[in-house]
């Protein structure tokens, strides 16, 4: 039988728009060059390709799926949660590749002592804003889960930022410190995760990872009419 | 016809939240035959077709395609279905959407696909569904639309060869004239309910044409429809 591969689908059909990956090439290519230029950046380089990240996995699935441009990839061959899959790791790509190449140049510049953008705090933090930012926007238009996300982390510095300041895996309960990874994964970035902020951080993922499965399901479930015939 | 329908359609109806689209359709189709599907704007000829490949649940009743739910066939029999070039993404070159059907071009164009005349969008859709060997069902929603007369020339030749080599074949389309040259039966869908008919019982003698097709349509939905003109 002669399926539609779903990889290849979406190498054809882009998740991402020019514009977003100018902008995320952009992201890397300025943390590379900060990391070259002053060595006591390593610490937030990996921010700014974090921040991107958040929009560029809000790729969304409904809309897409309502206008028919992945009616070809859906009536294919293809079985339903493996082109669900393949449509999350087609969103997170890009910015992982980003995060890996601005991880490399750090390593290349500081041979002999850990890199900071690809330390333990920073792999999780990029693990959680790809799956939830996935996850949040497979029913609604694409960035609308990064925007959503930005706003509950702006807010929440406006509103409690003593509540932010709880880094560093001493200063608060396991779930309040879940919670604030969460809403703000920046605090994670650009060090190890410390034995105390294992749970905390373990929970966060576990959320992701839940947050993830159920978009996969909705996808999965989900029937596609076109927005006309509604 | 004695063999295993390749489409089984029992009792199925359609609704958008509390607005019903439709109730009680049945219908078999086999391997090797053709159904038109015809109605006026609005009566679920899109939903039904999305139906048959698994895009859309249906509220009530069952459908099959194979002994199996939609959903699941797609995944194991080889399964036609374009509904029409505006469901193309737009940003695409027209030529790497056209590999994705059977990995070689269909059309050499490199434009994005929404630069192109809408003709030459609906043939790049159908090309690229069609060109994929040994479908074993065939769904195209309003195929002709927008085609030029050479291009629905080659498209009806090309649903005839398919239905030939044992595709079973769904179509809808407003144009009577072009689903009345192909159709074995004809399922009409009108005032919320559905109609069957087979080929003969249109016009027991001769072919249908779109005349006939017209005619039984006005007279399922109870006289032809009145649309004022406009100065």
């Amino acid at each position: 039988m002669n399926r539609i591969a779903a990889l290849r689908f979406f190498l054809v059909v882009s998740l991402h728009s020019r514009l977003m990956l100018v902008a995320l090439v952009a992201v890397g290519a300025v943390a590379a060059i900060g990391l070259l230029l002053d060595p006591m950046v390593r610490e937030r380089a990996a921010t700014p390709v974090v921040f991107a990240q958040m929009l560029a996995a809000s790729t969304g699935f409904a809309v897409r799926a309502r206008r028919g441009h992945l009616d070809l990839l859906l009536t294919g061959g293809q079985p339903r949660v493996e082109a669900a899959v393949a449509h999350l790791a087609m969103s997170i790509a890009p910015g992982v590749a980003v995060w890996l190449v601005v991880g490399a140049v750090e390593a290349a510049g500081h041979i002999g002592s850990p890199s900071a953008t690809l330390a333990g705090g920073s792999a999780a933090a990029m693990l959680l804003v790809s799956a939830l930012a996935w996850a949040a926007t497979v029913p609604f238009p694409p960035l609308s889960g990064g925007i959503a996300w930005i706003l509950v982390t702006v807010t929440a510095t406006a509103v409690a930022p003593a509540w932010l300041d709880l880094t560093g895996g001493s200063g608060g309960a396991p779930f309040s410190s879940g919670a604030l990874y969460v809403v703000c994964p920046f605090v994670l970035v650009g060090r190890p995760v410390l034995p105390a902020e294992l749970p905390a951080v373990l929970g966060a993922l576990a959320l992701a990872a839940a947050a993830v499965a159920a978009a996969l399901a909705w996808i999965t479930r989900a029937d596609v009419a076109l927005e006309a015939s509604q | 016809m004695t063999s295993e329908p390749v489409v089984l359609v029992r009792n199925v109806a359609a609704r958008y939240g509390i607005r019903e689209v439709f109730r009680s359709v049945d219908f078999e189709l086999h391997a090797g035959r053709a159904l038109g599907v015809l109605g006026p704007s609005g009566a679920g000829k899109t939903t039904l077709l999305r139906m048959l490949v698994g895009l859309i649940r249906p509220a009530d009743g069952e459908i099959l395609v194979d002994g199996m739910a939609p959903r699941r066939a797609v995944t194991c029999v080889p399964v036609g279905y374009f509904g029409g070039e505006a469901t193309l993404p737009g940003a695409v070159r027209a030529a790497r959407w056209g590999t994705l059907g059977t990995g070689s071009a269909v059309m050499a164009e490199r434009r994005r696909i929404r630069t192109l005349a809408r003709g030459t969008r609906q043939v790049l859709g159908l090309r690229t569904v069609l060109g994929r060997q040994q479908l074993r069902l065939v769904v195209l929603d309003e195929a002709w639309e927008g085609l030029d007369p050479d291009a629905s020339r080659w498209l009806s030749a090309t649903i005839e060869t398919k239905r030939d080599r044992g595709a079973a074949v769904v179509l809808s389309s407003h144009r009577l004239h072009d689903l009345a040259g192909v159709c074995d039966s004809y399922l009409f869908l009108v005032n919320h309910g559905a109609t069957l008919l087979h080929a003969q019982e249109i016009s027991p003698v001769g072919t249908v044409t779109a005349a006939t097709l017209t005619s039984v349509f006005d007279r399922l939905r109870g006289g032809a429809a009145c649309f004022r003109a406009v100065s």
